[in-house]
């Protein structure tokens, strides 16, 4: 319960600042590690950031598109007009007109996964791209720029983190450890594990990273230690 | 020979009670699963999906693995426990709506030296030798964590001195149970060691241990024998009339022989055998049962409706009545907990309209009997 305050006390936390000149007319949202915030663009669209998320975003759009940049994840609920809404990462590129869509730029790879309407989803260069419906995801990798073919997912499941809720499905521990250090704003390191070869679904509260930690061991079989700030996982 | 067997059954459902601990898991939600074999991976995102919990388990320990796992509004507590008894898996949950999916015990690792953690002087390039283990006797099992059914194990760290004895002992791994882990450091504290020796010098030096707290495991039925029934049921559907007589008898002694030794078998085991022995159709709906009591009933059921008319006719209605009287017996005086909990959930009624449909005249002689 403590460990939830904790979490819900720095939620409000938003650093908005200028980025520095010629992009004086761009804003620019982060969050933190153990930070999760929300965000009314000038168009009325609404943003959820992640915990360890950017997102740069004009002042005020241009008359025929509105183009905001992510790193990291986010929620979208973007307000319908005639202009296309355009989420860019690092190498891909959303596209909607007015829908709800949660985009998630991390470790080389741009995921989105679409909770209502439909969303064009392509990388940056544009050489192919999906269109997906309500309860689609697609992927594109920085190693191999075609996104992949819609696939069914639980939006529930997937928009956990909104609710202070981590999904891994199907998850390399490598992934699973980077995010909860970023959920929980802690470090955890490995030794005797091969992080990419072993796999874990699960779902994780707010309550405690060592809750997670003694989790996610019991099912690899594995243990952890508290080695100064940093977490220890040993096979 | 029956406490045996009812202690193992008791470890397989050990986590649920573990689980049981935890008030907001829902655990009387119902659950409707299909009667179709289905990856236990689809299971366990229905189950998710019609209660309020979410599991947590290594792909590898769930990936492959096929069951069927009927359910018709069954509770989410039933569920599971029907899910452990198919799989070599245990869990714990974890507040407030987690349930994590793991291994069932594995076997003790050898004594490993912790050179790092220890105090002692750098070991340089002579060669260490490690302590050796000097006592024999073995953890004593608490009494309350066996009634309970409390399985698990404790690994702890041990600082070995120099004149062997134990110095300081650290829990690193919890068994689950309270009550276990401190017997384990109970017992950890008594051990003795020849000391660790660096060249002819004892020194000071962590090892790492696994405690071990699991029910002895029973023999199995021997493979071979098991192999023996199945072969002998194949050559029966074949049509070499003239051995079937020999081959029924000996089917028949086989399978005497298996429900005689019922208490014998880890309950896993029974259930996997007993797939192979008795026909889908008629294991299914019994599969309960099977785990727990009696497998005469079962087994001669199968036998009656798959060879029936033969001349073991009468001999097979004997078997099923004496396994069902030894059933009613022990249910009506108390003497297998395992069966009253059965009960619980109205096997007991199961029994009697499974038995008055199939076999009316048995159920007078046997209801009469237990009058």
């Amino acid at each position: 319960m403590a460990a939830g305050l904790a979490f819900a006390s720095v939620l409000a936390v938003l650093l908005i600042k200028q980025p520095d000149a010629p992009d004086n007319l761009w804003q620019t949202a982060e969050t933190q590690n153990r930070q999760r915030t929300q965000l009314t663009l000038v168009d009325g669209s609404q943003v959820t950031l992640n915990s360890g998320s950017k997102l740069r975003f004009p002042r005020t759009f241009s008359s025929d598109v509105r183009e905001v940049y992510l790193d990291g994840e986010g929620f979208f609920d973007v307000k319908s007009e005639g202009r296309p809404f355009i989420v860019l990462t690092d190498h891909a590129k959303t596209t909607v007109l007015g829908t709800r869509f949660n985009v998630r730029s991390r470790d080389d790879a741009t995921r989105v996964m679409v909770e209502s309407g439909r969303v064009r989803f392509e990388a940056t260069d544009q050489s192919e791209d999906v269109i997906l419906s309500a309860g689609q995801m697609s992927e594109i990798k920085i190693s191999h720029s075609i996104p992949s073919p819609p696939e069914a997912i639980d939006i529930d499941v997937a928009t956990g983190w909104m609710n202070g809720r981590v999904h891994f499905e199907r998850t390399s521990i490598f992934e699973v450890i980077l995010e909860l250090e970023r959920h929980y704003d802690v470090d955890i390191r490995y030794a005797g594990v091969d992080p990419n070869a072993l796999t874990i679904t699960g779902a994780f509260n707010d309550n405690s990273i060592e809750t997670a930690l003694t989790s996610i061991c019991l099912t690899i079989d594995a243990n952890f230690h508290l080695d100064g700030d940093t977490y220890i996982i040993t096979k | 020979m029956k406490k045996r067997s009812i202690l193992c059954f008791l470890a397989l459902i050990s986590p649920l009670w573990a689980a049981t601990q935890d008030l907001s898991i829902n655990w009387e939600r119902p659950i409707t699963l299909s009667r179709q074999k289905r990856p236990l991976r689809a299971l366990l995102k229905d189950i998710e999906k019609q209660s309020n919990v979410f599991f947590v388990f290594e792909d590898a320990l769930v990936d492959e693995v096929e069951m069927v796992l009927p359910a018709s509004g069954e509770s989410l507590q039933r569920v599971l426990q029907k899910m452990l008894i198919q799989t070599k898996l245990a869990f714990q949950t974890f507040p407030p709506d987690a349930i994590v999916l793991f291994k069932v015990a594995k076997p003790p690792k050898i004594l490993k030296p912790l050179l790092k953690e220890t105090n002692a002087t750098p070991f340089k390039a002579i060669p260490l030798i490690p302590p050796k283990l000097l006592t024999s006797s073995i953890p004593d099992y608490p009494v309350e964590a066996m009634d309970k059914g409390m399985e698990g194990t404790s690994n702890v760290n041990v600082l070995v001195g120099q004149d062997g004895e134990v110095l300081a002992v650290e829990m690193m791994k919890s068994s689950g149970w309270d009550l276990l882990d401190r017997a384990a450091k109970q017992f950890a504290r008594y051990m003795e060691f020849q000391p660790a020796r660096q060249g002819n010098k004892p020194v000071e030096i962590w090892i790492n241990t696994d405690i071990v707290y699991r029910f002895a495991a029973p023999l199995a039925f021997p493979e071979k024998k098991m192999d023996g029934i199945v072969a002998l049921k194949i050559a029966l559907t074949q049509n070499d009339v003239k051995q079937h007589k020999a081959q029924l008898s000996e089917l028949f002694d086989k399978l005497k022989d298996f429900s005689s030794c019922e208490y014998e078998w880890p309950v896993i085991c029974i259930n996997e055998q007993l797939k192979r022995t008795v026909a889908e159709d008629i294991y299914s709906p019994w599969e309960l049962y099977s785990v727990s009591h009696h497998l005469g009933f079962l087994l001669f059921h199968d036998f009656l409706n798959s060879y029936s008319p033969t001349s073991h006719d009468a001999a097979v209605s004997h078997e099923i009545v004496q396994s069902l009287k030894k059933a009613l017996k022990n249910q009506d005086a108390g003497e297998v907990p395992i069966f009253k909990m059965q009960t619980h959930f109205r096997f007991q009624k199961d029994v009697r309209s499974f038995i008055v449909q199939h076999y009316p005249a048995l159920f007078q002689l046997v209801y009469s009997s237990e009058k």
